[in-house]
């Protein structure tokens, strides 16, 4: 089967070099295919021009602010604050690419730059606060996932993740509460049900484990976690 | 040499000073591209006649294309001054204007080329084209529609019509800048430009967008790929028609 889609943006690309958004989604392509080289290579073809069109639209944005053209400039300024945008997404996927590939120091650098650019990407928060939890940096980890939650509530990864940070500093009730936003957000997410079912056994909260990792095992026959089968086993 | 350029050339040996001699002589050199030989035709025709309008008119528009815009200014104005009602030098003079980007002025040309010739088409079409300002939204759409009054026909002009009430960007009654595209009447417009141009790239791509954005994927798939057909290398059909076909899930991406 031909892979047309690739194809046009390849082709859009030879026509175009300088199509940023042509190489960003070319390089989601090369992602999807496990092509890492390739998708990186792209993705930063895609932020080089980027920078370049933000630098451009914003000069022009000023020029004509000169010639006192206020609503050609302030739609000049939108378009380069969606630039800024696209640039971000940009870096987040960048920083991915670098996750996959252990290369943890360019992917927080990828991550702040995403920050930087759109000051409200709730994703590049929550992955930079996944990133320094890796790294043991618990407290800075705390920070930027708290940020990502200001940002986007619905976002049940970040409450999952905020929940193992609370778990770990013995916050028990706060971790609770997380692990039961992820949960409503997201009822079949596997591994803060069994998060929480360890954190209720922690707790003395016996039966409630148990009936979360009876409910987890539903949703996926798979599961297996000694700790809690150790003590259902043990009754 | 022409059969007229070998007889103006007679005329002026016998009278140096016969002036129409001298400009007709130059159209036609300027007409060859024969610029300096033109160009110097101009400026004897302006030396023996120096209130000719048409002589600084034809000579402005030399000047024009031997780039020397100052002096073409000159040229123009000096075709007004003499001459108020002379729609086409202020059409030709807000064109030049606008190429310095001297866009007010070149507004201010055009307008009054349009209020001294009523039916002049293009200057409509060029004065529309530059109120791209959101408070000239409505002005701009009233030129262009003028133009196409007059000349229905004119597929540029559909197509740029189209293009401005796809993008709706203008100022709310209060001056707020709003964005309220006029899908239907855009559809219109890239439809006109086609059937007067049927290879009307352009026209095809943005008729495109529009059906994307409505979610009419079938003609929108339709017309990137006419206009892929028309220009093999447009980067952005091939890039909004993989977009299209990414979003509506009509590809298969091979994993090898």
């Amino acid at each position: 089967m031909t892979n047309d889609l690739k194809q046009h943006f390849l082709t859009a690309i030879k026509c175009d070099p300088k199509f940023s958004e042509a190489h960003f989604q070319l390089a989601i392509i090369y992602n999807e295919e496990g092509k890492y080289e390739s998708a990186e290579k792209h993705l930063k073809e895609a932020r080089k021009i980027t920078n370049k069109n933000i630098e451009e639209i914003e000069y022009k944005a000023e020029l004509l602010m000169k010639k006192f053209q206020f609503q050609n400039a302030k739609e000049q300024y939108f378009k380069a604050q969606s630039k800024r945008k696209h640039c971000s997404e940009i870096n987040y996927q960048l920083s991915n690419i670098y996750l996959i590939n252990k290369k943890y120091i360019l992917a927080q650098q990828t991550l702040e730059a995403s920050i930087k650019l759109n000051p409200s990407f709730s994703k590049a928060y929550r992955d930079l606060g996944i990133l320094f939890m890796t790294e043991g940096k618990h407290d800075e980890a705390r920070l930027q996932i708290e940020k990502a939650i200001d940002i986007d509530y619905s976002d049940s990864i970040s409450h999952y993740n905020l929940g193992l940070i609370m778990k770990r500093s013995k916050d028990y009730h706060d971790a609770e509460q997380h692990f039961l936003s992820a949960l409503d957000i997201n009822p079949k997410f596997v591994k803060c049900m069994l998060e929480l079912a360890f954190l209720y056994l922690i707790t003395n909260d016996k039966s409630n484990a148990i009936n979360l990792y009876n409910k987890a095992k539903l949703i996926d026959n798979k599961v297996f976690d000694e700790k809690i089968e150790k003590f259902i086993l043990s009754k | 040499m022409s059969n007229a350029e070998t007889h103006l050339e007679k005329a002026i040996k016998i009278n140096p000073e016969y002036a129409d001699a001298h400009y007709e002589l130059a159209l036609i050199l300027k007409d060859k591209e024969e610029n300096e030989r033109s160009k110097e035709h101009f400026l004897k025709t302006i030396e023996l006649r120096p209130e000719y309008a048409l002589a600084h008119f034809h000579y402005a528009l030399l000047l024009k294309d031997m780039k020397d815009y100052k002096a073409s200014q000159e040229h123009f104005n000096k075709a007004i001054d003499l001459d108020q009602h002379f729609a086409d030098a202020h059409f030709h003079y807000g064109l030049l204007l606008a190429n310095l980007e001297d866009f007010e002025e070149a507004k201010n040309n055009l307008e009054k080329a349009t209020d001294i010739d009523q039916n002049h088409t293009l200057a409509y079409y060029h004065l529309a084209k530059l109120l791209i300002d959101p408070e000239d939204y409505e002005k701009a759409k009233k030129n262009y529609l003028t133009a196409i009054d007059i000349d229905e026909n004119f597929s540029e002009a559909h197509y740029y019509l189209g293009k401005l009430l796809a993008g709706g960007l203008k100022n709310d009654k209060d001056g707020t800048l709003v964005k309220k595209p006029e899908y239907d009447d855009a559809i219109m417009h890239y439809k006109n430009a086609i059937s007067i141009n049927k290879n009307y790239a352009k026209a095809h791509y943005n008729l495109a967008l529009i059906f994307k954005i409505q979610k009419n994927y079938d003609s929108s798939k339709k017309h990137f790929e006419k206009a892929i057909s028309i220009i093999s290398d447009y980067s952005k059909a091939h890039f909004h028609l993989a977009m299209l076909l990414k979003e509506t899930g009509s590809v298969y991406i091979d994993n090898k």
